[in-house]
């Protein structure tokens, strides 16, 4: 990198370090004791102790909402995106049906979602006609299905437009080239237009991923209660009457960032290489 | 290698006034390389995207191998298409590129870059299928991308201003090894140019202007007789002198000059003097040519263009030799070099977009319908 790029990067890279860098310290510093709500500040593992078990299954549940939501955002924003590049009229339909998703806050679209799948909500009113009696706990239930697909249904847009805006530019004289040279349009899409998109898609994932293990809003509204997810009991913690919990919650907030530091640094070792994984030299 | 034929294609853009194409045909036999040249605007890259499927026209048929392919995808039409920019797959290498079709062919992957290497060495570029195609110069894409479109080995390769984005050796160097590629492999070639010495490149050259075939023949015969006054404007360095032609003699303000055969019929035809082929002479001669008052004086390396006021209000352009003394504002009479020599003249054209000869859902202005397509500078 040319100093003339870290020199105009610098204002971001300081801000994001010293913000990022300070919450980090403080929340480790009052995870290990050292930041006490009360009391005198002395080194303690105790808060992590307490929290083990919690952390152990919030992990867990934190895998099992974040990998099955970012890969189901990945593959509809791909699809998405693939329709957008479509052109015509479908095209500017979907793109604005994914600037409209993106003004959703999370919090929103889980109240929809829960007015939609949940217990007595849309969906199961029209099904109950059909003869569907008994309709699953798809909010609360034993499986995060209605959190996954809150965070897929939203972050496959983004996604989405992020794909476009690496892949549009010289698109369609690739496609036109490709079929000159005799790929049908199903042999387009996976030797040119995937290979073409994988960084972005991969790169966007990675932001889904990431977003999806530490976000708490959506596991929080639409989850089960047991086990939490690694955010929801950092928030529940942090909430608590109990001041003495907040080194417990400090350790699930650590947990969570480590967990998402422990994806997102391979991830982004790999990225770069991803167009050359994803096809090789030859087709 | 296939034979290759557009015939009577139409095409009006949504939205445009005027048709781009009205009823182009052009015929390329197998083996056979036709270039099409024509000014911005004339319809040239609408042709081949129409004969290539990328389009669709209003009208008209495309033929490979004397199968109409007018409905099929491209992929199905037995062509391939190069670009002005190579459009190189940044996801492969510059092996995986060339490989790509045989791929989509169905050839194993070693088979694949097998092939790749035999059309890498037939443009130069052995021993460099390994290298990522972001490193290499805008010639060596270029190349690339003419492997990769003859290593699909399909019927007739359409080429679009392929080398209109590199610089002059560059391109000197990619006309050379067009040659050398058709010597190896004699492919059906459509090539859409605005270079008029590429164009020559070809064994004939198709006039596209304002989407209408106005000439097709050999460069040399393009020159030597422009059908229309457009062409000639086209190839630059024609004076146009505009007159009378009766009994073989072409009646003007210029005098009598004598006309070459198989031009303009008796009647009102444009005299076309290539500009090398005129001199000054003194104004009281005494020879058949224009007064005309020098106007200004552009030297061009060995020659010297002098653009001259005719009494008749026509401006005229002759090209001397270096260190021919002219200045402006002195009064001469223009001649052509051999005032005995036949000169070659064509008669003004209707526009071919006249109303009778309009398909279904086309419609021409009444004014566009009356217009001369050529209008004299007189």
């Amino acid at each position: 990198m040319t100093s003339r790029r870290v020199s105009g990067a610098a204002p971001g890279i300081v801000a994001i370090t010293v913000v990022a860098g300070t919450g980090m310290a403080a929340v480790v510093a009052t995870s290990v004791g050292l930041m006490p709500l009360y009391g005198e500040p002395a080194p303690s593992l105790d808060g992590w102790r307490s929290a083990a078990p919690d952390l152990v299954a919030g992990i867990g549940e934190s895998l099992l909402i974040a990998v099955p939501a970012t890969v189901l955002a990945a593959l509809v924003g791909f699809l998405l995106a693939t329709l957008m590049l479509g052109g015509g009229r479908a095209a500017s339909v979907v793109r604005l049906a994914c600037l409209a998703v993106l003004a959703v806050p999370h919090l929103v679209g889980a109240t929809s979602v829960s007015l939609l799948l949940g217990d007595g909500g849309a969906a199961a009113r029209l099904a109950a006609p059909a003869g569907v009696d008994d309709w699953p706990a798809l909010v609360g239930g034993p499986w995060p299905v209605a959190t996954v697909l809150e965070l897929a249904w939203k972050e496959s847009a983004f996604v989405a437009l992020v794909v476009l805006a690496a892949v549009a530019p010289g698109h369609r004289m690739r496609m036109q080239v490709a079929a000159g040279l005799g790929a049908r349009p199903v042999q387009r899409v996976l030797r040119v237009l995937l290979p073409t998109a994988a960084p972005a898609v991969g790169a966007a994932s990675l932001v889904t991923l990431v977003y999806a293990i530490g976000s708490y809003e959506v596991a929080w509204l639409l989850g089960r209660a047991v086990p939490e997810p690694l955010p929801v009991l950092a928030f529940r913690l942090f909430g608590s009457i109990e001041l003495t919990d907040r080194p417990a919650a400090a350790a699930a907030a650590v947990t969570g960032s480590v967990l998402a530091l422990c994806i997102a640094v391979p991830a982004l070792a790999t990225l770069p290489r991803l167009r050359a994984l994803s096809t090789g030299g030859a087709p | 290698m296939s034979t290759l034929e557009v015939r009577d294609v139409w095409h009006r853009y949504p939205g445009a006034d005027t048709p781009a194409l009205r009823g182009a045909s052009v015929a390329v036999a197998d083996g056979e390389m036709v270039s099409v040249v024509g000014p911005s605007g004339s319809g040239k890259s609408t042709l081949l995207r129409v004969a290539a499927g990328l389009l669709r026209s209003t009208s008209g048929e495309v033929l490979v191998d004397g199968r109409d392919v007018a409905d099929q995808p491209t992929e199905r039409r037995d062509l391939t298409v190069m670009f002005q920019h190579p459009l190189l797959f940044e996801h492969l290498d510059v092996a995986g590129n060339v490989a790509f079709a045989p791929r989509l062919a169905g050839a194993r992957r070693r088979e694949a870059r097998r092939c790749a290497q035999r059309y890498l060495r037939l443009v130069h570029l052995e021993g460099m299928g390994s290298r990522d195609v972001t490193s290499l110069s805008g010639g060596q894409q270029q190349r690339v991308a003419l492997a990769r479109a003859l290593a699909a080995e399909r019927g007739a390769l359409l080429l679009d201003e392929p080398f209109s984005s590199l610089d002059r050796e560059l391109r000197a160097s990619m006309h050379d090894l067009l040659v050398e590629v058709r010597a190896a492999l004699a492919p059906t070639i459509l090539m859409v140019t605005h270079d008029l010495d590429e164009a020559a490149l070809a064994e004939s050259t198709v006039v596209l202007i304002d989407g209408s075939v106005h000439q097709h023949a050999s460069m040399v015969e393009i020159y030597r007789r422009p059908a229309t006054v457009a062409v000639a404007r086209l190839l630059g360095g024609f004076t146009e002198i505009a007159g009378t032609v009766r009994d073989g003699m072409h009646h003007s303000a210029w005098g009598r000059l004598p006309v070459a055969d198989g031009g303009a019929e008796d009647g009102a035809a444009v005299l076309l003097v290539r500009r090398e082929s005129l001199r000054l002479a003194a104004t009281d001669s005494g020879r058949a040519g224009l007064g005309a008052r020098v106007v200004r004086r552009r030297p061009t390396g060995t020659r010297v263009v002098v653009t001259l006021a005719g009494d008749d209000d026509s401006t005229v352009e002759v090209e001397l030799p270096v260190g021919h003394d002219v200045r402006p504002g002195t009064r001469v009479r223009v001649v052509p070099t051999d005032t005995r020599a036949p000169q070659w003249a064509v008669q003004h054209k209707d526009s071919p977009g006249n109303a009778d000869a309009l398909p279904p859902g086309f419609h021409v202005s009444p004014h566009e319908a009356r217009l001369p397509m050529e209008e004299t500078r007189s």
